[in-house]
């Protein structure tokens, strides 16, 4: 079965960090997926539609998918798809949490060129990745049981500064969204003098007159409605 | 990208009058040889009350009304249809110009192409020495062709024509899709590249010969006037457009060009932009490129490169 020269591709695109390297990488079993975070989505788009035009066309299809923070983009072939490339270009789509700018622009800064073979390609420093993978275990953890990987992955790593980098790179580009409770409408509150107490009934009446003139008005329509049918 | 200050194109229409109609195709052949315009429209309006169209068209000009009057007293002697053609420009050269309640923002570009079809085109004056800066001596200032001096006026005057997104229907749903879409498709969120065979694509044609109404008939290629005219020589795309251009067909379209696109080397036609398409029960109907399908069956290619909107 034909495969996509994933090294070739990543030469193309230039400005990406290849995030969640698999171990078999730049092999992959069919139907898998290349996460890629990019800087410009548009331009790595246009990257990948050139590699794909001049080394996959004859082959087979390219299907695009744009959505708002990343963008799937699957080689096909004979309808099926071969693999999956995602380019990430904002962390947005964390809905339990979110996440700092600040971060994606670090992992450009520290990223690494890493020998595979005879050409190189760039991934995250250990403790960018580690986030990574922490912050996907966070958000998909109760909704996909097999993310749980990433949370072995993080605890499988021995060195101890590494794991302390991860921690502070974690906390400082992680923001909480705080629940705030707020107070439901129809509970009213016991006035607190009695010029509060008389605006109340002034108010409640008010309400009152207009929802029944309402509800009159609307019976009134109805009936004669039923009146001319 | 539209709202984008640094966004390096402005939209612009040119309007050529009753008067010119002659001139039609010479007036469309100077805008298409620009190197920075982008034909995108091109529509014929019949003008029911020619004051108000006038009063609409200028009615976002910055000059004074009473001199825009006595400019365009002759638009009502002439034939009362306009053709609007609505470009890109990638070439603007927005500046302050004139002085006192002439002052205005204006393309320099633009400006310069109307003057040139002016002077070639603007009926001649009784008397030879009649000269009103900027046309040539003896060129008469019943004018050809009217053109918009910045962007604000086309939004203003696509608004008057129906269009209530303004400027932004031209520049259309555009999200940086890695090919060129017409302004009047939508972006898919999902679209394929494939190479599809030219069988199973079929071209929406207008056609009136049901009676009354015009319907959009799906038509293999080798059925469409396009294909027909460039294989067997025969007339049925010039009657064809002469029967739609500028008021069903409004891209720009001729039957010189699809000549020109003919005879590109077949090197140039297997590396035409792909056609766009969206797949229907049994066949890929085709939103964008009909003449691109036309000619690439004409050099006898089985297949085209197509991105299917899904």
């Amino acid at each position: 079965m034909a495969q996509v020269d994933l090294i070739k591709l990543l030469a193309n695109i230039e400005d990406y960090v290849l995030i969640k390297k698999s171990a078999e990488f730049p092999n992959y079993s069919l139907g898998s997926d290349v996460d890629l975070l990019v800087m410009d989505k548009d331009t790595a788009l246009q990257r990948v539609v050139h590699f794909y035009e001049s080394h996959f066309s004859t082959n087979g299809q390219l299907r695009v998918t744009d959505q708002e923070y990343h963008c799937h983009i699957d080689f096909l072939l004979h309808g099926k798809l071969n693999v999956r490339i995602d380019l990430l270009y904002d962390f947005g789509f964390f809905t339990m949490f979110s996440v700092k700018r600040g971060f994606f622009i670090k992992i450009f800064r520290d990223r690494r060129l890493v020998k595979i073979g005879n050409s190189s390609v760039y991934i995250p420093a250990p403790e960018d990745e580690l986030t990574i993978r922490y912050f996907e275990y966070l958000e998909y953890f109760d909704r996909y049981p097999n993310k749980l990987k990433h949370l072995e992955y993080i605890c499988d790593v021995k060195d101890q500064l590494l794991r302390k980098r991860f921690f502070e790179n974690t906390h400082r580009f992680v923001v909480f969204s705080r629940q705030q409770w707020k107070q439901p409408y129809h509970i009213s509150q016991k006035p607190k003098s009695i010029r509060a107490a008389l605006a109340n009934i002034n108010l409640n009446s008010k309400c009152i007159i207009a929802l029944s003139v309402r509800h009159l008005s609307s019976k009134v329509v109805t009936i004669y409605r039923n009146m001319w049918r | 990208m539209y709202t984008s200050p640094l966004r390096p194109f402005r939209y612009h229409f040119f309007t050529i009058w009753g008067n010119a109609f002659a001139h039609t195709d010479a007036i469309l052949d100077i805008l298409r040889r620009e190197p920075f315009l982008q034909i995108l429209r091109i529509e014929l309006v019949s003008i029911r009350n020619m004051t108000k169209f006038i009063s609409d068209i200028y009615g976002c000009d910055f000059v004074p009304p009473e001199h825009l009057n006595a400019k365009v007293k002759y638009l009502f002697t002439v034939k009362p249809q306009a053709i609007l053609v609505f470009v890109k420009n990638y070439n603007p050269q927005e500046m302050p110009v004139g002085r006192g309640a002439f002052r205005k923002l204006q393309c320099q570009y633009i400006n310069q192409i109307k003057i040139n079809i002016r002077n070639q085109y603007n009926p001649r004056h009784p008397d030879k020495s009649f000269r009103i800066h900027p046309l040539h001596r003896g060129v008469s200032h019943d004018h050809v062709i009217h053109s918009s001096d910045s962007e604000e006026q086309v939004d203003y005057f696509l608004k008057i024509l129906g269009h209530k997104s303004g400027v932004r229907y031209l520049h259309g749903h555009t999200g940086n899709l890695p090919f060129e879409k017409p302004y009047y498709l939508h972006t898919p969120q999902t679209y394929i590249y494939r190479i599809i065979m030219i069988e199973r694509l079929q071209a929406l044609i207008l056609n009136d010969s049901h009676g009354k109404a015009v319907t959009l008939t799906p038509t293999s290629i080798c059925e469409t006037p396009h294909y027909k005219a460039l294989k067997y020589g025969t007339d049925d795309y010039t009657t064809y457009l002469a029967k739609f251009r500028y008021t069903l067909l409004t891209q720009d379209y001729s039957w010189k060009r699809l000549k020109k696109l003919n005879a590109l080397n077949i090197d140039k036609i297997k590396a035409f932009e792909r056609i766009i398409v969206t797949k229907e029960h049994d066949y890929y109907k085709i939103l964008d490129g009909v003449h691109r399908a036309a000619v690439s069956l004409n050099h006898n290619l089985k297949h085209v490169r197509c991105v299917e909107f899904c």
